[in-house]
């Protein structure tokens, strides 16, 4: 562990295809610079984010996660970001029960306009992080 | 993990994209540990793989070393998936057996420190990796369809579809709500660009005697076109390909199998009571510019006089007020600009100083706005002709005991109008139809925020919208030139379908394990397009019969919520498989 440096999170983060995804490439066309500790993973729709894969996000050493899908009444599939907003609530609340802070999981709409938006969600989540410290799961276990 | 599965052969290839991705990365460094990531047999790379010499290089990797799949690092998927595609198909593998690390768009680009994009690269192309080997081959799929089409509404916009498909040797059912073909565009007397008729033989009179006319004969003559009048559609079920329309018409309930639609049900004006200010409906002298248009087409019967509704005489001071129920802030009317007000305004307040040179008239506007070729023109013969244009909104049209007056400004100088005025035409905007909610449910096309279907996204395919077209004004408010291109290519598109007489089933689409499946409906109810229905299988072994779910493969929109939902997770969405995104996951630790 780099201890001495300056704490580095690991942000893991759920994208939507048609929106967030593409907000992340317009970030990177217009050179919006933000930190690289976000790892995105690409999926059709935010509503087909199981809580499954976040929960797994953290157990594999993710210090935060990210949920990113179109503006609510935007959805490429008509409420698949509602469906996800709505599982979100319940699994912050779930993941005090493991012993994690909420406000490790972050949702988030970025559209694919708005690349703008989308360097700076990463550039705040990382320094929210880096003053959280690791995640529970990453110290205990060193993962 | 996977030990128990059969071997895999991985190959990872590298673009330099012209030196975009190799001046920012340490390639050495990220080569050499993506070749000592497990299944990577070997490493390629290229300065631009999108180039015919980097498909080719993929293409003889593949061969040369007995490749199963693929690993792409470079651009966005988004941008480069199709040719990556392209070029497994023609090594012999299956288009989908790959998958791509983004490094140029969210590493590269955003990264500036080389040190940690390098990182951050390493860890994108290790997932991919790990996805790329528990990936499937996928396949696509065609069904036949039924040969005909359904439209609704007989506006110039449906008209024209109606004929350009039936001319594609296809069957169409005109459905109209009226007794009468031509929609709103039958009650014009003129239309932009041109209102004059020249005798000379070579008439650019575009009115409804020489225009409509023939094009109503044509639909209502075409052998291929069947015309529902008085009809409304009901009820709509099926695929992409087979639908099933239940049309009410006054001989009772007809049940129609289509392929297609083509929604041109059009709008409707913005009834100006709702805005009581401008008195329509208080005072008979304040018309609505479609009942001008009547009074116009009417007094062609006569003596070719606009009389005016109260006392029937001649009137000497027009005004004309834009923007009645459009661009409007205050709730009662719409948000949105109209976009055909202006010119048309401009061809009436033409048509009226034509006839009556001596009356003042005046045009009240907020902006002018007109972005048709000829508007130019069009604006500046009407200036010429000494119509007065007047910036500024109107504040109220008074009733008063001698008459009507308009009340206003004009805020290029500044002063405070009240104009006596013999007629006052009301611009009004034009908002959703009747029915369009009801519409976008049997559709399930969503609705926009100013209430008219969203707009098709050229974007996206025809498929994306399982063959349902919007056309004209259903799609917003439109010009009459516009709606029928819209309509024009609508059919040009649909005719694609019709011709080949199948329809593509997309192969990234749910899937359910029928043995698994406990019938719970949840995922009928998530789907959003309505592509869950319950069927009933025999189970050999006891010897019963249980409901389970049924994707219908052709309406599948490949969204996921279904698979998300599934307690017993029977359900999966190919290439978004449960093993496939977990393994990034457990890759990136």
């Amino acid at each position: 562990m780099t201890e001495a440096k300056e704490f580095e999170p690991k942000i893991v983060g759920f994208v939507c295809n048609w929106c967030t995804y593409t907000g992340a490439d317009l970030a990177g066309v217009s050179r919006f610079q933000y930190p690289s500790n976000f790892i995105p993973i690409r999926v059709m729709c935010t509503g087909a984010v199981d809580p499954m894969y976040v929960v797994k996000a953290f157990l594999e050493g993710a210090d935060g996660v990210l949920i990113g899908g179109c503006h609510p009444g935007d959805c490429h599939y008509q409420t698949g970001n509602y469906k996800a907003r709505r599982r979100a609530t319940i699994l912050k609340s779930l993941l005090k029960e493991l012993g994690l802070d909420e406000k490790r999981l972050w949702v988030r709409w970025i559209s694919a306009s708005e690349g703008k938006k989308f360097a700076e969600t990463v550039t705040e989540m990382t320094e929210e992080l880096r003053k959280m410290g690791p995640s529970k799961f990453r110290e205990e276990w060193d993962v | 993990m996977r030990a128990s599965e059969p071997k895999v052969r991985i190959g990872v290839f590298f673009c330099a994209c012209h030196e975009e991705i190799s001046r920012g990365l340490d390639m050495v460094s990220l080569r050499q540990y993506a070749a000592e990531l497990p299944d990577v047999v070997m490493t390629g790379g290229c300065e631009a793989l999108c180039t015919k010499e980097g498909q080719k290089s993929i293409e003889n990797a593949i061969n040369e070393h007995k490749l199963d799949r693929i690993v792409v690092a470079g651009c966005s998927p988004r941008v480069y998936e199709d040719i990556v595609g392209r070029a497994l198909v023609t090594a012999g593998l299956n288009r989908y057996m790959f998958d791509m690390a983004n490094i140029r768009e969210q590493c590269v680009w955003p990264h500036r420190d080389k040190k940690k994009a390098t990182e951050k690269a390493k860890l994108l192309v290790a997932a991919a990796v790990a996805r790329a080997s528990v990936l499937e081959p996928l396949h696509g799929a065609r069904i036949g369809m039924k040969r005909a089409a359904l439209v609704l509404g007989g506006g110039v916009a449906g008209m024209q579809a109606a004929i350009d498909i039936a001319d594609g040797g296809n069957q169409v059912y005109l459905v109209e709500a009226t007794d009468r073909l031509g929609g709103r565009t039958y009650r014009l007397s003129t239309t932009f660009p041109t209102q004059e008729c020249k005798p000379d033989g070579c008439c650019i009179h575009y009115c409804r005697e020489c225009i409509l006319t023939p094009k109503l004969e044509d639909v209502l003559q075409h052998p291929r076109i069947t015309v529902f009048m008085n009809s409304k559609l009901v009820d709509f079920k099926g695929v992409f390909g087979n639908y099933t329309a239940k049309v009410k018409t006054p001989s009772g309930e007809q049940e129609l199998e289509i392929g297609v639609v083509v929604v041109a049900t059009g709008s409707k004006t913005v009834d100006p009571s709702r805005l009581p200010e401008f008195c329509h409906g208080m005072s008979k002298d304040v018309v609505t510019f479609l009942e001008l248009e009547e009074m116009l087409v009417e007094s062609r019967k006569s003596d070719c006089e606009l009389h005016r509704p109260s006392d029937g005489t001649l009137p000497k001071t027009i005004n004309f007020i834009q923007c009645v129920g459009s661009r409007d802030t205050t709730g009662r009317g719409k948000a949105h600009c109209s976009l055909v007000c202006c010119t048309y305004a401009i061809g009436q307040a033409k048509e009226l100083k034509r006839r009556y040179p001596e009356a003042r008239i005046f045009i009240h506007y907020i902006d002018l706005r007109g972005p048709y070729r000829g508007f130019e023109e069009h604006y500046r013969d009407a200036r010429e002709m000494g119509i007065q244009f007047v910036r500024g909104r109107v504040a109220e049209v008074a009733k008063e005991k001698a008459g009507i007056t308009v009340v206003g400004e004009d805020i290029d100088t500044g002063k405070l109008l009240r104009i006596k005025s013999d007629l006052v035409v009301l611009a009004v905007g034009q908002e959703a139809a009747e029915g369009t909610e009801k519409l976008s449910g049997l559709f399930r096309i969503p609705l926009d925020t100013d209430g008219f279907f969203r707009e098709y996204n050229p974007a996206f395919d025809m498929m994306k919208r399982k063959g349902i077209s919007i056309i004209g004004c259903a799609a917003g408010p439109k010009g009459i030139r516009y709606s029928v291109q819209d309509a024009k290519a609508a059919a040009a598109s649909l005719n694609e379908f019709l011709k080949s007489g199948e329809v593509p089933v997309q192969p990234i689409r749910a899937q359910v394990d029928e043995g698994r499946c406990s019938g719970c409906r949840q995922c009928e109810s998530l789907c959003p397009a309505g592509a869950i229905v319950m069927k009933r299988v025999h189970d050999k072994k006891s010897d019963t019969t249980r409901w389970v779910a049924f994707v219908n493969p052709s309406q599948c929109v490949s969204c996921g919520a279904c698979a998300m939902a599934c307690p017993s997770k029977s359900i999966t969405l190919s290439h978004y498989k449960l093993n496939q995104l977990l393994s990034q996951l457990d890759a990136l630790t």
